[in-house]
């Protein structure tokens, strides 16, 4: 199956499940809804069939790895953020990133500098604002 | 003719420059931070100005808040990311600039712009003060309705090389609009019991995501700077930041349209800049002799959008002080803090207070030619920021980000919701669905539902029979199809008047 198709293929089902949901709802509530996801899915639909006919070779500026890295590194960044919290896990990820794309320990200490001074502008600036300082510590104070 | 003068010249007292120049710094910064805007600057603001006189207080909340759009346009301009949601039309050509090597002379064309939007702006709020009141009057609920179809009707023009793709992407917009509470019924749509979706998909994470996320896997994936072409010491020349001046000037109708249409949605409540900026480049588009350009660095499109954006300052602040109704959310802080100080506003307001009125009008306008004169002078400094390699700016971008929809709410889930939406944006790219349609469509989806629903409730679909209606309508058919419409009297005027243009014997 075509890469492309899975896309439109996708949005039917979600728009067609939206649909029927909607139809649960009162008059007031489904009509804005049901005025746009009914042309919706027939756009769709249509466009669906345009993909699986058409044989045009989409260009695409990423190669397959480069999607690969792209989606590894930034889930390391969220992940990272999600184990580390802002404060810790955000300058974290920049020294691992900066360091193994074969910058300068001088230069990667500089950056990761930065971002540590960004977050904590951000945390002094915003105190009024709960911090999420990441599972681990939370994890640790129970 | 005495409270102009009175108004004027207390600008220039040395005490009110200070407070106007705190106000312009505090308000680029604040603007050029991601997801943080107007509204943010005032609620930083508000509580600083208690022990002030009331003229300083409100002028240097002006004075943030009128030059916020400003500072956000340049992280729009130079790294695809809108300081504020208002800015995210400048992304569309401002950064395909940036990547072709004239970062510097995208960056003036967004300053001048706003510059100009912002004087142009404040001289209407001068202008209008007297006669606001039969204007506001005359928008209902229908109209303002119709005024956010005319801004969904350009998603059509927006939607690059597949018009079905355009309008897939829309539909997908208005309909992430729908999640959450319901406007009249309070019903819950599409929240699946999910409270933070009660409210609704937030619109900071929403902007970041389309417009910031692509371009930093860009980086990350390529490694390369922003800016591919060019070198750096011919791409941030003073001549490049003067051919961006002249470029504004080139494009007089487009200003004047921005201009019209920023004050409109100004005066109008609730509607707000990012509708008059969306609704300005659609616009641009629509009549542009060069549509194609549009979407790969087209100066009118920033000059169209960063007008319209800084020219709704003007506007809000008019039905602000004249009737004390807030012309954006920002507006209500600056409502709060002329409370504050005990100046009530309202009709009232332009009886005893008219030289005051003067005096923000000045601030408006001075303060956006401080911002954009200090700007300009710092733009080749700020282009070099394109040229660092991407493996370093990169994950700078990706924190940068985090922080900023973080801050909207101080929910972490905020964070996740921007890389999903980012997520979504790579994909649409990939597949040629246009991101811009999907945004247009969030952001006008829910207005368009609630002056809908109102509208309907008051006349039933005799609404679309109003006056105003009609006109809009008539607007948003000549907006979306100029061409054809133009090509149709052509015919029209060929076939009466022979070929030629000359009537036959």
């Amino acid at each position: 199956m075509k890469l492309r198709v899975i896309f439109p293929a996708v949005i039917l089902m979600v728009v067609l499940a939206l649909i029927v949901q909607t139809l649960g709802f009162s008059f007031k509530s489904k009509v804005f809804p049901l005025t746009m996801a009914v042309p919706l899915a027939v756009l769709v639909a249509v466009q669906l069939v345009r993909e699986t006919r058409s044989d045009e070779v989409i260009k695409d500026k990423f190669t397959g790895r480069q999607y690969l890295m792209v989606g590894l590194w930034i889930g390391a960044f969220l992940l990272s953020f999600y184990l580390f919290g802002f404060l810790v896990g955000m300058p974290l990820f920049n020294l691992v990133y900066v360091r193994l794309h074969r910058f300068s320990w001088l230069k990667t200490a500089i950056c990761t500098a930065l971002v540590a001074a960004m977050a904590l502008a951000f945390y002094f600036a915003l105190s009024h604002v709960d911090w999420y300082q990441g599972a681990i510590i939370e994890l640790i104070k129970g | 003719m005495s409270d102009i003068i009175t108004g004027v010249s207390y600008i220039w007292q040395p005490m009110t420059l200070l407070f106007i120049f705190m106000g312009v710094t505090f308000g680029v910064i604040i603007g050029i931070i991601p997801a943080i805007g107007g509204m943010t600057a005032m609620a930083i603001l508000l509580p600083l100005t208690y022990g002030l006189d009331a003229q300083l207080a409100v002028v240097l909340m002006i004075a943030a808040l009128s030059v916020s759009s400003t500072g956000g346009s340049i992280t729009a301009v130079l790294m695809n990311i809108p300081g504020d949601d208002s800015n995210a039309p400048a992304c569309l050509d401002g950064f395909p600039m940036t990547k072709s090597g004239h970062a510097g002379r995208a960056v003036a064309i967004a300053l001048t712009a706003s510059a100009l939007g912002g004087l142009l702006g404040a001289m209407m709020l001068a202008l209008l003060v007297p006669a606001v009141r039969p204007i506001v009057m005359a928008f209902g609920a229908p109209e303002t309705m119709m005024l956010a179809v005319m801004g969904i009707s350009f998603i059509a023009t927006l939607s690059g090389k597949s018009m079905t793709k355009g309008m897939i992407a829309g539909l997908i917009g208005i309909l992430l609009a729908t999640i959450g509470y319901h406007p009249t019924t309070a019903i819950t749509r599409y929240a699946f019991g999910w409270t933070y979706l009660f409210d609704g998909l937030p619109i900071i994470p929403m902007s970041l995501g389309m417009f910031g996320v692509a371009p930093v896997a860009e980086l990350i994936g390529t490694g390369t700077s922003f800016s591919k072409v060019g070198n750096l010491g011919v791409t941030t020349q003073w001549s490049d930041t003067i051919q961006g001046i002249k470029d504004v000037f080139r494009y007089p109708w487009t200003v004047f349209r921005s201009f019209v249409i920023g004050t409109i949605v100004g005066i109008l409540p609730g509607i707000g800049g990012s509708a008059a900026a969306w609704i300005a480049y659609g616009q641009a588009k629509a009549v542009s002799k060069h549509p194609e350009k549009f979407g790969t660095g087209a100066p009118e499109g920033i000059v169209a959008s960063q007008s319209a954006d800084n020219c709704e300052r003007g506007g809000a602040l008019l039905t602000t002080l004249a009737f004390g109704i807030p012309g954006s959310s920002a507006m209500v802080l600056v409502l709060a803090a002329l409370l504050l100080h005990g100046v009530v506003v309202g009709p009232q307001f332009l009886k005893e207070h008219m030289s005051m009125a003067f005096t923000l009008t000045g601030t408006l306008a001075f303060a956006n030619v401080i911002a954009a004169a200090i700007l300009l002078v710092l733009s080749r400094q700020l282009a070099k920021i394109t040229y660092i390699p991407g493996h370093i700016i990169g994950p700078f971008i990706l924190v940068l980000m985090a922080l900023g929809a973080f801050n909207m709410n101080g929910q972490v889930i905020d964070v996740y919701v921007t890389f999903v939406a980012g997520a979504l944006a790579l994909i649409m790219q990939r597949f040629g669905y246009s991101t811009v349609s999907l945004f247009v469509g969030f952001v006008l989806g829910e207005m368009t539902e609630r002056y809908f629903l109102l509208a309907w409730d008051i006349s039933g679909l005799a609404f679309l029979l109003k006056p105003i209606v009609l006109v809009l309508i008539a607007l948003t058919i000549l907006g979306t199809g100029y061409r054809q419409v133009a090509a149709l009297v052509k015919l029209v005027v060929r076939m009466t008047l022979g070929k030629g243009g000359v009537r036959p014997a």
